[in-house]
Order: C-alpha cells, then sequence, then structure tokens
C-alpha cells in the first residue's frame, strides 16, 4: 500500500496539523494500542503533548505485536514507527483517558517533500503550543528511579517555597 | 543571586555524595537522544517539559539543574542542551542573543540523518532566521544550494537569488566566524555581481564594526581590541574589522591582519604578533581594492616591508625626491590571479602622483617570481603626463 493513501493532504497555507489520538487502555479488549490520526487547527487551541525523541534506525514493514499498534485501523508497520518511539507510546497510553499526541513520525507525511519543508516550519510554533513536552530518553532503572524520585521531591518542595 | 543559584546553594550539599544519582546521571546524560539535531527547538520551545524513562518521569526544569547539584562534569554539548530546559534558561546564555549563526556554532556537534537538518532544525530556534518569508526548510534542493543559501543569509542576512554565484561552501564552513565567512566570498568569488554586491553590502555599514570588534576581543584578547578601538577613532564611518592569520614568508610564527573598512573604502592594516606580544603597529591606511579574479589572502607583511626598502631605492636610484618624501597620503594592494600568474600590486599615492609596484608570481608549484616592476605616473587629473618612469629589478 503506498504511503500516500494513508494521509489526507494538509491545508498548507492553514495551522493544521495532525495529532495521534490514543485511546485510552480500558477500551482496547486486545490491549493493542489503537490510535487515529485527527486533524486539527493550531489556532483553535487544541490540547495535546508533544514528544522530543530519538529517531531510532526504522525498518519497513516492522510489526509490533505485543501489544500491536493500530493507526487509523490499520497496522503500525505502513507507518515509519520505530521501535524507540513505540516503546514511548507504550508507555503514554493512559489507562482512563484518551491522550492526544504530536509525533513527527507519525503526524507529517514523511513521503511528502512538500509537506515535510511546510511542517518543519511549523515545528516551532507545534512544540510551543503544546500543554507538555514529553522528553522520552528510553528505558529506565532502579537509578534512575531513585533520581527521578528526588527530582520531583526537589521540585515539588522548590515550587512550593 | 539569582534563583538558580539559591537552589543550588540550599540542595548541592545533599547529592555530591550519593553515587547512585550520579551514576544515573551519567547514563541518562550519554544516551542518544542529546545529540540530535531536532531535540534542540522541540526542548527551547516547550513551555513545560517531562523527562519520561519507561514508567518513571520527572519535570525537566528542575532535572536541568542535576549535573550541577551533583557536582558532574558534563560536555559543553549536553550543558547548552539543559541551558535551553524550560525556565533554567531564563538564566542562562538562551537570555541573549541567538542567532542562526550562533545557534549552528553552538551546536555543531549535533547529529541530523540529512545534513541540511543540521541547518534547518535551528531556524525556528533563533531571532534572525525564523521568518519563512525569508529563509524556510526545502528538501526538494540539492545540498549544495541549502548551505550556499545558508551562506548567503549568514553573510548578508537574506538569501540571494540564484543569479549570484557563490564559491563553494561546506557545511563545516558555517561554523567559521562571520568575517572568515566574509573573506570566504570576497577573496573566492568568481562571480562579479555577487564581489559588486558584497563591496556595497560592506561599505554601506551593514557588517556591523562594533560586533565584530567583540568576537575580535573574545578571540584575541584586550591588546586587539584596544588597538582596533584606536584605529576605528581613526574614522567615523568604520564598517567593518576582520582579521586574518597568516605565516609570512621566512618566518614560522604566525601573524595576524587587522583591517578595518571605512565607508569611504580606506582600509587600516595592522601587522602584530601575538606569540612575541609584539604591541600593534599602524602599518598603513590604504585603499583597498578588489579586482575580479581570484584573489589571494596574501602574505602582506614582507611585502611591505620591502617596499619601504624599495621607496629607499627609488630614491637613490634618481626617482623625484620631492614627490616621494612628501606624507604618503595612501597605500593600496591588489592581488588577482590571471591564469596562474599572481600579480600583487601596490601603489602608493600623495596628492600629486601615483607609484605603482607589481610583482608576478607563478601559483603553481613552487611560487616563481617573474618580475618586478615599478612604475611612476602622474595622476590623470593633472591632465598631462609628466613622466613614467619603470624600474625593473
Amino acid at each position: 500500500m503506498a504511503a500516500t493513501n494513508l494521509y489526507s493532504p494538509l491545508e498548507p497555507s492553514s495551522n493544521c496539523i495532525r495529532l495521534l489520538r490514543i485511546n485510552k487502555e480500558e477500551e482496547s479488549e486486545s490491549n493493542d494500542i489503537i490510535c487515529e490520526l485527527v486533524e486539527v487547527s493550531l489556532d483553535d487551541v487544541p490540547e495535546y503533548q508533544a514528544i522530543s525523541y530519538r529517531w531510532s534506525q526504522f525498518e519497513p514493514g516492522t510489526t509490533y505485536t505485543s501489544p500491536r499498534l493500530i493507526i487509523n485501523g490499520r497496522d503500525s508497520s505502513e507507518f515509519r514507527v520505530g521501535e524507540n518511539l513505540y516503546e514511548a507510546l507504550k508507555q503514554i497510553r493512559s489507562p482512563n483517558r484518551d491522550a492526544y499526541l504530536w509525533a513527527d513520525a507519525i503526524c507529517i507525511n514523511q513521503e511528502d517533500d512538500k509537506e515535510r519543508g511546510h511542517q518543519v516550519m511549523q515545528m516551532g510554533d507545534i512544540y510551543k503550543s503544546a500543554d507538555e513536552v514529553l522528553i522520552w530518553l528510553g528505558p529506565s532503572s532502579h537509578d534512575i528511579e531513585h533520581l527521578f524520585g528526588l527530582v520531583s521531591l526537589i521540585d515539588h518542595s522548590a515550587n512550593r517555597a | 543571586m539569582s534563583w538558580c543559584e539559591q537552589f543550588i546553594e540550599k540542595n548541592s550539599n545533599d547529592f555530591r555524595s550519593d553515587e547512585c544519582l550520579v551514576r544515573a546521571l551519567r547514563d541518562l546524560l550519554a544516551r542518544d537522544w542529546w545529540s540530535r539535531v531536532w531535540i534542540l527547538q522541540e526542548v527551547a520551545k516547550a513551555r513545560r517539559a517531562t523527562i519520561m524513562c519507561g514508567p518513571n518521569s520527572c519535570p525537566a526544569r528542575t532535572f536541568a539543574l542535576m549535573p550541577l547539584l551533583s557536582g558532574l562534569e558534563v560536555s559543553s554539548h549536553v550543558q547548552a542542551v539543559l541551558e535551553i530546559m524550560p525556565r533554567y534558561r531564563s538564566s542562562t546564555w538562551w537570555n541573549s542573543a541567538h542567532s542562526l549563526h550562533s545557534l549552528l556554532q553552538k551546536f555543531k556537534n549535533s547529529n541530523a540523518l540529512m545534513p541540511r537538518d543540521k541547518i534547518y532544525a535551528l531556524l525556528g530556534m533563533s531571532e534572525d532566521a525564523c521568518d519563512p518569508e525569508q529563509f524556510y526548510p526545502c528538501y526538494q534542493a540539492s545540498d549544495d544550494e541549502v548551505i550556499r543559501n545558508t551562506a548567503s543569509f549568514l553573510v548578508f542576512g537574506q538569501v540571494l537569488d540564484s543569479t549570484f554565484v557563490f564559491p563553494g561552501f561546506r557545511l563545516e564552513d558555517l561554523y567559521y566566524r562571520k568575517f572568515d565567512l566574509v573573506y570566504g566570498v570576497l577573496y573566492r568569488t568568481r562571480d562579479r555581481k555577487l564581489l559588486d554586491f558584497a563591496l556595497n553590502y560592506i561599505n554601506e555599514g551593514r557588517l556591523g564594526a562594533e560586533v565584530w570588534l567583540e568576537g575580535l576581543t573574545k578571540r584575541y584578547g584586550p591588546v586587539v581590541e584596544e588597538q582596533a578601538r584606536n584605529i576605528l577613532s581613526h574614522g567615523a564611518a568604520v564598517s567593518s574589522v576582520a582579521i586574518v592569520n597568516y605565516h609570512p614568508l621566512g618566518t614560522s610564527q604566525p601573524h595576524y591582519m587587522l583591517t578595518v573598512t571605512s565607508k569611504k573604502h580606506a582600509e587600516v592594516f595592522v601587522s602584530f604578533n601575538l606569540a612575541n606580544s609584539v604591541p600593534l603597529e599602524l602599518r598603513y591606511v590604504g585603499k583597498l581594492k578588489f579586482g575580479l579574479g581570484n584573489h589571494i589572502p596574501s602574505p602582506y607583511s614582507p611585502e611591505v616591508q620591502w617596499l619601504g626598502e624599495t621607496v629607499q631605492k627609488l630614491i637613490k636610484s634618481g626617482s623625484p625626491v620631492e614627490e616621494i618624501g612628501k606624507e604618503t597620503s595612501c597605500l593600496g594592494m591588489l592581488s588577482r590571479n590571471v591564469g596562474g600568474v599572481v600579480m600583487l600590486s601596490y601603489s602608493i599615492s600623495n596628492l600629486d602622483i601615483d607609484y605603482f609596484y607589481q610583482k608576478r608570481t607563478s601559483i603553481y608549484n613552487e611560487p616563481k617570481v617573474f618580475s618586478y616592476k615599478w612604475w611612476i605616473s602622474r595622476k590623470p587629473r593633472l591632465r598631462k603626463r609628466i613622466s613614467t618612469v619603470t624600474y625593473s629589478f
């Protein structure tokens, strides 16, 4: 299937972007990560998070199985989702509410050079307008868990003072 | 004391001895994410940011201070990334100017899959290249075009259309200081149109002497600044300052030459030797002329010294002493490459007379001197050519 069919073109003159809606966990019986691409305009001040992550070497046609990742009813192998992003999506999915996420590999049609150029120009606005930017650094460890606990504590006390 | 300093003072004692924390930080700061060029604007634009690892997370605004708190030394690149994180950035370099050029230099160790992204990823963060009307990402152009357009923007503040033919720049060249880029354009271009544009640009005073001076001071220290300011005071209309580093023939020590261009096209050339801490010395005030051709960054200094001797020689050999003896008002230099033969021409002028000196050498293999020639001519404005004397050595 040609990748161009996965995306409907964005209106280049508007502030339109695509967001990935990651459906809440309980809606999926199979525990699959079910997502939809939705088009929104930044002018409407949508609520979303934007992810900052490292692109991993991407093998076309990679299928993830536990859980599966489904975007617009299609298997994620038709999209360019690297393993690192997949691991992040597993964590970002929330048990009780839909998450809206902007992730460049999925939300930009990477096959379309024109759209890519235009979206790259909008990138600053996309991250600026996000309610929160998620910096995904990869797997955790005991040490990291300890560090993050402490950082959160300091942050909490520093901002209460 | 800033909030940041207060914070560190209050908290740092608890962390320095905690090995587990330092280990975690080392692990995290060594991950590939930090070197990816796109993360820079993603972080710099974020209103709020959260660091995530597996199921764990913490606020970036406090995480950014952890290396300082725990006394962990990090690379300048990683530190620069921490310094653009939310809140911390309000008390770091980010708070002052960040042009595309300074960002390119600061984050030159970033990685991108496509070379052009090392430029494009910084546009939105910059203060001068964030207007898509002026400079926009283009994935249809070739790498060379992208780099050429960026060089044009860095030098002239605009992307000149493709009728201006730039000399070839590499991506790494863009990390050089601005006046190095300007010299790259002036000396290497073969395009008359671009050369004229560049000279006009300089002569209109649009290269910002003060900014350049600041750059010089940072690199070469207060001795240079003092002298440069001294030179700047010679003419109020100074438009650019540049420094070139060269090895005079027959010496092993690098010399530096400072050139100051005024709106009237006059130049002050100063040669000095930093290794010996020899104070800057004003060598001559002159006009710099550019001709079309391949300009050679020349070994000025020995030529200039030699020129003085040559003038003495001229006087001894019977040239009009009263003319040469008058205070010289102007000395110019022109070097050009015509078919592999380099011609270095000097001229000394006062109100009445021009003295020309020309040396021809080959640029191939060993520099071979073909000929020296001196001639003197009355200025055309006198409308009569009294004498032309040619001396050959």
